[in-house]
């Protein structure tokens, strides 16, 4: 098994296994992964205070229930954050009086890499979830297949088509929003009334 | 050896995510070279996947971490974690109920000591089985309805009047001893009827059969 995957089967070695952490432990674990995992988040579910939530409850599950190994609480909270961020967005999406509030505002063309990122930002909103994790985990995280599996409970080939899947889905809309971008150059919401 | 569109599409993720041979590598960058629409895409992704791994990561804000300890620190999230004791309690708290509920009811009838005669399931008196009447067990009020009947009593209720008769006096063994007499002549039947074999052995079963059942009146 990769390093840092959880194995439930291993026994205790670090933490008092099933016993909540201490706070001063806890603020440290926070304090370390907090950042990646609100951006992993946020990256999936495409909403700020959204993300937020997520890793603060993953952080409490993880105070209540810590991983039987210390080794393992990075990727058991990579884990439970990014199966939060798709159930959460996928009952959102299932109702559809919510909506998100996107976390890119639209932006002026002011350069060319500023478009070219807000054009990435707009093809990635308009991704599944299960996608936006698999190419955050790829390519921000830059985790192994083996360990992107674990994070998103799947098997290795299931990971390696659904990436090559959310990069043909990434492609096709970038091509899209270049398309929009060459019928309306400025954002509807800048248009200002003659 | 040239690689066609298709063959590169599907070494495309693999020359992306660096899993390729140094051979296999060399095939798609020459490829990528006299292909345009291929290198296009593949920069495109290159440069999604930059943007993705460059951002800069969000500020975890202390506020943050005091919600988080907030919520773990009230006194319900302090007793959360032994939600396994509470399982258990609430486990042997239904168990422990359904044992009541299931538990044999204490009917008078069931106070009368057993002599081998018929009684009735326990399951069958537990106020959660079957609602039904239950029975008496009484021999005497059987081997009244057997003679009113006319039906010809099983072995073991002449067992079970015969032990009666045994631990019974007076009058109650003449009356018992008359009962198997009647269940004898049913066995067996002559040309008399029982009403003339044995007048008022009803009307004195009867009588013997509510004594039994109220000793004090």
């Amino acid at each position: 098994m990769p390093e840092g995957i959880p194995n439930p089967k291993k026994p205790s070695s670090q933490h008092d296994a099933r016993r909540p952490l201490s706070e001063a432990k806890l603020r440290q674990i926070m304090q370390i992964h907090g950042p990646r995992l609100l951006a992993l988040a946020r990256g999936v579910v495409r909403d700020t205070h959204l993300a937020e939530d997520i890793v603060q409850e993953s952080f409490v599950k993880l105070w209540r229930q810590p991983p039987e190994a210390e080794a393992a609480t990075a990727s058991w909270l990579r884990t439970t954050v990014v199966r939060a961020a798709i159930d959460r967005i996928r009952k959102r999406q299932a109702s559809p009086s919510e909506s998100l509030n996107p976390t890119a505002p639209e932006s002026p063309p002011v350069a060319d890499a500023q478009e070219q990122a807000r054009r990435i930002e707009q093809a990635m909103d308009r991704l599944d979830p299960e996608k936006r994790a698999v190419l955050l985990l790829r390519a921000r995280d830059q985790l192994p297949y083996e360990a992107i599996a674990a994070a998103l409970d799947i098997p290795v080939g299931t990971v390696m088509s659904r990436l090559a899947r959310a990069r043909n889905a990434l492609l096709h809309e970038l091509a899209q929003t270049e398309n929009d971008a060459a019928v309306n150059p400025i954002p509807i919401s800048r248009r200002t009334n003659p | 050896m040239k690689m066609d569109h298709a063959t590169f599409a599907f070494y495309r993720d693999a020359f992306l995510d660096g899993r390729l041979t140094e051979e296999e590598s060399r095939l798609v960058e020459r490829h990528l070279a006299e292909c345009p629409t291929s290198q296009a895409a593949v920069d495109h992704l290159l440069a999604a996947e930059a943007h993705l791994r460059n951002q800069p990561e969000p500020q975890w804000t202390e506020e943050l971490t005091q919600s988080v300890l907030d919520q773990t620190t009230t006194p319900l999230a302090r007793h959360v974690w032994s939600w396994q004791l509470a399982t258990a309690a609430g486990w042997l708290l239904a168990i422990g109920l359904g044992l009541m509920l299931l538990r044999p009811t204490q009917s008078p009838a069931s106070r009368v000591p057993s002599d081998g005669y018929y009684q009735p399931a326990a399951w069958m008196k537990s106020t959660l089985g079957p609602h039904r009447k239950i029975e008496d067990p009484s021999p005497v009020r059987e081997i009244l309805r057997h003679l009113r009947t006319r039906q010809i009593p099983s072995p073991r209720l002449l067992e079970a009047i015969a032990s009666e008769r045994q631990r019974s006096f007076g009058e109650q063994r003449v009356i018992l001893l008359e009962a198997e007499a009647a269940c004898a002549h049913l066995l067996q039947p002559t040309a008399k009827d029982l009403e003339t074999l044995f007048p008022d052995l009803e009307s004195r079963l009867e009588a013997l059969f509510q004594r039994q059942r109220s000793p004090d009146a």
